[in-house]
């Protein structure tokens, strides 16, 4: 957390002591987790471990009145191997003031998650990835900001300030999911503000977000020199289109961006798939399928170019809250493969354990992945909710 | 013939009418039958008539224990807290926002019924910090593995059903209409239902579920009754599954009825901002 992010997070704190009138009691919840991480695999460089004790938690509290709204969640993981990678992130801390039905205007470090599709988020702008909890591509870093959204005759429209840019993060020499060698440090300077408006709207069976942005952008281009690789974070406008479609059951989605950085050729991103719900006596079994493209292709920072996602998720909707999912992502230029398995139960009102396992397969020399070839792991953990 | 003889065939007479009129019941209970004009009649102005008693209150908010018990006597709890709003010419709006189990503190979600289609529905997850469309299909599925359904929790359009007026009968002393009500949509996890309204206020007492096969499989009984404004709810309600054995028990806290949620309140972009 940056001294300018924990600032932010004093006022704020600040903010939600005052009592303001009619406002609710503010609501506590979180989360302790304790568990281990086994790779099977030695790293790529000596120092690279292959046990992690997992130690990592969650808080959040919100509060709300007539007019405002205060929201704060905070996440923090303690490696206990590799000091780089024990972090706490304040992936959100918001007042919003609403006041009256058209207007409503947020400030704080905000969250902001605009794609329909799981796989890949090409239209994603404003929060950067967490790139030491890579293995869960939806974590975000917080994101300092203000917005303003309009409720229109027709959907709203929202515009953001987001006055400074966070860079990627990479574990220490002990830690996992990192390049065999450091990336040089970035030049783009944190306060380089961005810029960013999205409109809305949605039917009953169709919704559609159009987006914009401009500045810094939050995927790097990583370019190799010699044995080094070197990070630059270009000035980019990036318009994006996000369609979602209720088609009977199943979820039809469409995320695109097309991206021209500063003196440089534009390219365009898409993914395009959808999720099919299916009904096995008192259970559900979803399917999901989405395609991802990106003209960039090996480039891609996210190693997503031509990728294909299969996953299904069981929910047998018992008492236990029994859930488990199971994916691939397959390559399918060069083959390479991603499995993912996860199965979470609850032990009682306040305990939940979790078994995980990500396998990488077929990693081919040239993928931008290549990297993690030897970064398949399983985890078992147990957390406390309160 | 002696006295005795007389009571006995008296009496076989007596339980041979007693038994058809059972049977007659029961086939008329049991098995689904085209039913009259006027049977579907009745049905029908019975069930507009309890939904127009129950129309006008506006918006509403309470705080739900549900206790789900197993087949083997064991018990868990479910803390949620719920809020309507009428929306004229359409289906109720619904917010349920869970606080235990405590790994689903902070989840809501945000249903709008429809007098005809599917509901629409929404999930916000904090855990991932984003609000979710639901690809609506099990509706038949449990509702947080409780005994009542998704479609049971949802508002009851009476454009929903096909009516049918069974019987007039007697519920614990008190006069009562049995209407069948079938469901109008097929992937609906239910043949048909029973449901008795009370003849003095149009209040359901009890409704009895029969799935696709048709064999009986739960039963709901509402109790407590309290009047809140004009209006009637019942404080407790009883969902006992006769297939499995399980039973589910809901308790509500106080009501308070038209406190002043607007639509903005139950929409989709001020859902993560529910709390």
């Amino acid at each position: 957390m940056s001294i300018r992010c924990a600032d932010v997070l004093f006022l704020w704190l600040i903010l939600i002591a005052i009592p303001t009138r009619g406002s609710t009691q503010p609501t506590l919840g979180g989360s302790v987790e304790v568990g281990a991480r086994f790779f099977p695999s030695e790293g790529l460089s000596a120092p690279q471990g292959q046990f992690f004790p997992v130690f990592q938690g969650t808080l959040q509290t919100a509060r709300g009145s007539e007019h405002h709204r205060w929201r704060f969640n905070l996440f923090g993981r303690a490696d206990v191997r590799d000091r780089r990678s024990s972090h706490a992130d304040v992936r959100e801390a918001t007042w919003a003031w609403l006041p009256n039905q058209t207007w409503e205007m947020r400030g704080g470090i905000l969250a902001e998650k605009w794609s329909f599709t799981e796989s890949n988020a090409v239209v994603n702008v404003v929060n950067q990835r967490d790139q030491l909890e890579a293995p869960n591509g939806d974590a975000r870093l917080g994101q300092p900001g203000v917005s303003l959204a309009i409720r229109l005759p027709a959907g709203r429209l929202t515009v953001y300030s987001l006055p400074w840019h966070r860079s990627w993060r990479f574990a220490g020499a002990p830690g996992r999911f990192r390049p065999p060698t450091e990336l040089d440090r970035p030049e783009t300077a944190r306060g380089t503000a961005a810029y960013a408006a999205r409109w809305d709207v949605r039917a009953r069976r169709i919704e559609i977000g159009l987006s914009y942005f401009e500045g810094v952008s939050r995927d790097p281009a990583i370019e190799t020199a010699g044995a080094a690789y070197r990070v630059i974070y270009p000035v980019v406008h990036h318009t994006g289109a996000q369609l979602q479609l209720l088609m009977g059951p199943s979820l039809l989605k469409l995320d695109i961006a097309h991206v021209k950085p500063r003196e440089k050729a534009s390219f365009i991103g898409f993914t395009l798939g959808g999720e099919w719900p299916l009904t096995l006596g008192a259970a559900d079994l979803t399917v999901l399928a989405e395609f991802t493209y990106d003209q960039r292709g090996v480039q891609a920072p996210t190693g997503l170019d031509r990728d294909l996602l299969l996953a299904a998720r069981w929910n047998p909707n018992n008492a236990a809250g029994t859930e488990a999912t199971a994916s691939t992502m397959i390559d399918v230029r060069s083959g390479a493969q991603m499995l993912r398995a996860k199965f979470s139960r609850r032990l009682s009102a306040t305990w939940r354990w979790t078994a995980e396992a990500h396998a990488l397969a077929r990693q081919r020399r040239g993928d931008f992945s290549y990297w993690l070839r030897r970064d398949s792991f399983v985890q078992v953990a147990i957390a406390r909710f309160f | 013939m002696s006295a005795i003889a007389r009571s006995a065939q008296d009496g076989a007479t007596l339980l041979a009418g007693l038994l058809l009129t059972a049977i007659t019941i029961t086939a008329a209970v049991q098995a689904p039958v085209s039913p009259t004009d006027n049977e579907r009649e009745r049905g029908v102005s019975i069930a507009r008539e309890a939904d127009r008693r129950d129309s006008g209150w506006r918006d509403a908010r309470v705080e739900v224990r549900m206790i789900l018990r197993n087949q083997h006597g064991e018990t868990s709890d479910r803390f949620l807290r719920s809020a309507w709003l009428e929306v004229p010419g359409d289906g109720d709006r619904t917010i349920v926002i869970f606080d235990r189990p405590a790994d689903v503190k902070g989840s809501a979600v945000l249903t709008f019924s429809h007098k005809s289609g599917d509901d629409d529905r929404w999930i916000y997850l904090p855990a991932v910090g984003r609000t979710k469309r639901v690809a609506s299909s099990n509706k038949a599925g449990p509702f947080m593995g409780s005994e009542f359904a998704f479609e049971d929790l949802a508002s009851q359009e009476p454009e929903k059903y096909v009516y049918r007026h069974v019987r007039d009968d007697v519920l614990e002393g008190a006069s009562v209409w049995i209407v069948e009500r079938d469901p109008l949509d097929p992937r609906s996890g239910y043949a048909r239902q029973l449901v008795w309204y009370d003849q003095a206020e149009y209040r359901p007492r009890k409704i009895e579920y029969f799935d696709r096969k048709n064999e009986l499989l739960k039963t709901l009984t509402y109790d407590q009754y309290e009047r809140v404004d004009r209006f009637w709810r019942a404080r407790i309600q009883v969902m006992v599954n006769h297939q499995t054995g399980k039973s589910t028990r809901v308790e509500f806290g106080p009501y308070r009825l038209g406190s002043g949620l607007t639509l903005a309140d139950f929409s989709v972009e001020r859902l993560s901002a529910t709390r």
